[in-house]
């Protein structure tokens, strides 16, 4: 079917709207509430509703703004197959239908009402409506390619079977794919199944099989306890037996070990008395090794002491010769010493030479210079003394008052600037010249002084007046200030020089400055006799004076002091004494230097002498001691002798003894040869023998131990029940495997037989909806991105689970799905249905708003794979949206809801 | 003791019975034993004959388990084959009836 237009009429918010439906695409956008999903609704009604319905739903399509009842109509213009209808449905006040058929552009009406409903549903395959309205269960193939917004979800098996609906072929019978009697038989089969396994497969605790194998486990296990008893049982006795059997045997070995020990102990007769003799063999040579050891230690004494003397003979000789050498030294050291102190005496005393020489010549060097510090001190007092009585007579020539050359220099400058302003005032002052009149006189008034002649020339310092009797006065100005300032500069230097000459009672300038010069003069000659004064000395004479004194004096001392006659040989007075003193200084530093030598020398002797004699006493003690213990020895060696004897008697004693001892010895030796001879023969054997009674004694102890403890155990178990109750549980272990395997083949029949139906049943679907289930696995697989490549439906196409390449790893059963992705997997099942009854004719799906939770990456790819529907099936597709932009990629009109009501 | 050993030849329907009665003996008397190694089952001959089951899924499933006996050569698994053809045919005349 395709649509080509529908008009709704008072329908809900429309007055009246028409609708064009593009031939592929149809997107109708608007926001809520303006009617989009309503176009949907009036199909759904104008095609599967019957007109004379009083259902309440129907009732409620009257536009709200409508008062009392109206008639809602809906117009479709559709095709089928290749003939074009026009349906007008009107519904309420003026119900009825009409169905016409456009035959070359013209209506023809086909059938009306009741008949036209009727026709209506033959022509769309579907279901009279009930009385209640019309429901999607009952539109046939539009219950998968319309998808209303109430009725979003996928048909299930409560909506009837797709099969007829859908044109999918079957083999055999026509209907539902599983008939009741096959769901009776396989609910059958799974309830004998679920007596023996559980949903995962496993057998149960309480199945049959179960239980019997319990019990046979637990019979099983009761046998080999019982088999575990009566074998211990069987062992002890097998053992008793043997014990009783080997005893008789090991009480035969023992009598005969008893008879061998009697005889062995009958050839051991002689055994005690070669014992006897060995032990004294064994005496006799301890003693003879005891004399000789005597007779060694004896020997052995005497030749310590005669060896102890000899050395310390030696050593006290040595000591002696030692202490000769020793006395001989140091008589010698000691000549040395006295000689290295004669020396040091005579040095000495050329030392105290050398000092008196170089006091000598020091007081000779002092009292020369103290007489030449006297000549020059007295020639200095009488210069001194010289200068000032000149100095005294310029004082007397100098006056109390006297200009300085500054003052003077002052008066002389002014003297000639007062010259100078009379100059500049003769030169540059203010003149006029004033010839009266005939008709009056002239007065000139000139600072203030009145000129009264004719023709007068006058200065004037500021202003010259001028003036004739009746003709006025007459002033003649000018700039004077200058000649004014030097009337009164020259008028105040001339005080200035009077009174500089009356100060110094001079008439003139001139005698001002002869004052001056002389003056100076005197300063001057008083300066030059001072400065001379201080070069000579620039102490007071008196202080001279007093050095001079000190001076004699000294000189008066040193000549006091008197001289030596050595002194006075070689010390002469008339050569450099300063020289002198440096070589008597020389010569007693050198005499020092060689003192010292001496008496280092002497100290090194003297210490040298020192130990010497300490080495003296020492080996004195030591000769001492020697001779000490010498004595000592010899008489440690006369008790020796006193005791032993001589050391040649000793030690023929000592080879008599060796001689006796190497005797007893080789006695000794052949005795113990027989009697090693006698242990190794009858001996041994009796030792052995008793050993080997002792053992088997021991051993037949043991076993008869044994016995009785076996003999008491046995007796104390009882098998009898146990073989009886052995038979009952084999018997009962027997009849339960028989059961236990006819439970077995039960269970595998119940298990082959549901895998077997199930397979079948599988199959059966797989060949009706194949072809669906793959498309949709197809459009899942590209809108999911290849996540989910396997999809499996039921046979009411509803899907059971997903699955990642195949159902192996990751399978995902779809009621936990996502809502995006149930949506998408529901849309996918839709373009499958659709493509599928595309085959036979053109269809038509209609989807209000399919992607409410599909994320824009897999609802772009949807829109891509209806876009190829379109192309390739000839599919046309209608868009209930308020999201236009998601779809603008489809190839189609935009249709905007509120642009056509 | 008492062993009571079976040989020969047994129809399928008539198994359940005997192994009724052999469980009551057992159970009943505890020195006896059944010994039924020997004991041959033979498809009955109601299963030979052909069932229509009015329904072709359950028909399908009776074919293919007919198939699948006429492969096996282990005895143990041709009696698990015919107890559940027989099982099968006996739930489709229980939803029958």
């Amino acid at each position: 079917m395709r649509l080509h237009w529908v008009e709704l009429e008072n329908w809900r918010q429309h007055s009246k709207t028409r609708v064009d439906f593009h031939q592929d695409a149809t997107v109708i956008y608007g926001s809520n509430e303006t009617g989009k999903s309503t176009i949907l609704e009036a199909l759904g009604r104008g095609f599967f509703d019957k007109s004379n319905s009083q259902a309440e739903a129907i009732k409620s399509i009257r536009p709200l703004t409508a008062t009392g009842n109206v008639t809602s109509t809906v117009r479709i213009e559709f095709t089928i197959g290749k003939t074009r209808y026009r349906v007008e449905k009107r519904f309420n006040l003026g119900k009825g239908t009409s169905l016409y058929k456009i035959v070359g552009g013209k209506d023809v009406l086909q059938a009306a009402d009741n008949s036209g409903d009727e026709e209506l549903m033959r022509l769309l395959e579907a279901e009279l409506p009930s009385p209640r309205g019309s429901k999607p269960s009952q539109w046939g193939a539009f219950r998968w390619l319309w998808a209303p917004q109430d009725n979003r979800e996928l048909p299930t098996a409560k909506d009837g079977d797709p099969t007829v609906a859908l044109h999918l072929a079957r083999s055999g019978t026509t209907g539902t794919l599983a008939t009741p009697k096959f769901r009776a038989v396989q609910d059958l089969i799974q309830a004998a199944y679920a007596e023996y396994f559980s949903k995962t497969g496993k057998a149960t605790n309480n199945s049959p099989v179960s239980i019997i194998r319990d019990q046979v486990d637990a019979l099983q296990t009761k046998t080999v306890e019982l088999n575990k008893k009566i074998r211990g049982v069987e062992e002890e006795r097998q053992r008793l037996d043997q014990y009783e059997q080997r005893l008789p045997g090991l009480e035969k070995e023992l009598a005969k070990s008893k008879e061998d020990l009697e005889i062995a102990r009958a050839e051991a007769v002689d055994f005690s008395s070669i014992e006897s003799q060995l032990s004294a063999s064994e005496a006799a040579v301890t003693a003879a090794n005891r004399d000789v050891e005597d007779a060694a230690k004896a020997v052995g004494e005497l030749e310590k002491a005669a060896h102890e003397i000899e050395d310390l003979e030696e050593k006290e000789k040595k000591a002696t010769a030692d202490l000769a050498g020793l006395e001989a030294s140091c008589g010698l050291i000691e000549m040395q010493l006295q000689k290295v102190n004669e020396e040091v005496d005579e040095r000495a005393m050329r030392i105290r030479d050398c000092e008196e020489l170089t006091r000598d010549v020091r007081i000779l060097w002092t009292m020369a210079e103290a007489k030449k510090k006297i000549e020059e001190l007295d020639a200095r007092i009488k210069k001194i003394e010289t200068i000032a009585s000149a100095i005294e007579e310029l004082r007397k020539k100098q006056v109390a008052l006297w200009p300085p050359s500054e003052e003077v220099e002052e008066l002389g400058q002014a003297q000639v600037r007062i010259e100078a302003l009379k100059e500049s005032l003769a030169t540059r002052g203010f003149g006029v010249t004033v010839v009266p009149g005939e008709n009056g006189t002239l007065d000139v008034d000139v600072d203030g002084e009145r000129l009264e002649a004719v023709a007068v020339s006058a200065c004037g310092a500021e202003s010259v007046r001028v003036g004739t009797p009746g003709l006025g006065e007459v002033v003649v100005r000018a700039e004077l200030k200058d000649a004014r300032d030097a009337k009164i500069d020259i008028a105040r230097l001339e005080g200035t020089i009077q009174a500089g000459l009356r100060r110094y009672s001079a008439n003139s300038i001139d005698e001002v400055k002869e004052l001056n010069r002389q003056q100076i003069d005197i300063a001057q000659r008083i300066e030059v006799l001072e400065a001379q004064r201080r070069g000579i000395d620039e102490r007071e004479v008196k202080e001279v004076r007093l050095e001079l004194k000190t001076f004699e004096k000294k000189h008066a001392e040193c000549q006091k002091i008197e001289r030596t006659p050595n002194a006075k040989n070689l010390n002469p007075v008339d050569v450099d004494l300063a020289n002198l003193i440096n070589q008597r200084e020389n010569e007693e530093k050198h005499a020092r230097l060689a003192l010292d030598d001496a008496r280092a020398h002497r100290d090194e002797l003297g210490k040298k002498l020192r130990m010497q004699k300490e080495d003296r006493a020492t080996r004195a003690a030591e000769q001492k001691h020697l001779s000490e213990e010498l004595k000592s020895a010899r008489n440690r060696e006369r008790d020796a002798i006193r005791l032993h004897g001589s050391v040649e008697g000793q030690k023929k004693a000592l080879r008599i003894a060796q001689v006796n001892l190497a005797k007893k010895v080789e006695e000794y030796d052949k005795i113990k040869e027989r009697h090693k001879q006698l242990e190794k023969g009858p001996v041994n054997r009796i030792a052995r023998l008793q050993r080997q009674v002792a053992n088997q004694e021991l051993i037949i102890q043991h076993e008869r131990a044994e016995a009785d403890q076996l003999k008491g155990a046995i007796n104390a178990q009882s098998v009898e029940g146990a073989y009886s109750e052995l038979a009952r549980v084999s018997s009962r272990s027997e009849s339960l495997q028989e059961r236990f395997e006819t439970e077995e083949v039960r269970a595998e029949a119940c298990r082959l037989l549901r895998t077997t139906i199930e397979e079948q049943y599988r199959s059966a679907l797989l060949a009706v909806i194949g072809p669906i289930q793959e498309e949709v696995r197809r459009c899942l697989s590209y809108a999911t991105g290849l996540l989910h490549d396997e999809v499996e439906l039921n046979e009411y196409l509803f899907p059971l689970r997903l699955g990642e390449q195949g159902f192996g790893d990751v399978s995902l059963e779809f009621d936990d799905a996502s809502s995006g992705l149930k949506e998408t997997l529901a849309l996918c099942v839709r373009l499958a249905v659709a493509e599928h009854l595309s085959r036979s004719d053109t269809q038509c799906l209609v989807l209000d708003d399919p992607f409410v939770h599909v994320s824009s990456d897999r609802s772009n790819r949807m829109v891509e794979l209806i876009n190829a529907a379109i192309r390739e099936c000839g599919l046309q597709v209608i868009i209930l949206t308020h999201r236009p932009m998601e779809f603008a990629g489809f190839n189609g009109a935009m249709v905007d809801i509120q642009s056509v009501k | 003791m008492v062993r009571l050993v079976l040989s020969g030849e047994l129809s399928l329907e008539l198994r359940a019975e005997l192994d009724t009665m052999l469980e009551f003996e057992t159970t009943l008397h505890k020195h006896f034993r059944v010994k039924s190694e020997s004991l041959h089952i033979t498809v009955p001959e109601q299963l030979d004959a052909p069932f229509d089951y009015g329904d072709p899924i359950l028909g399908q499933t009776e074919a293919h388990l007919r198939q699948l006996l006429a492969k096996t050569a282990v005895p143990k698994e041709s009696r698990v084959i015919l107890e559940s053809i027989a099982r099968l045919r006996r739930f489709a005349k229980e939803v029958d009836a």
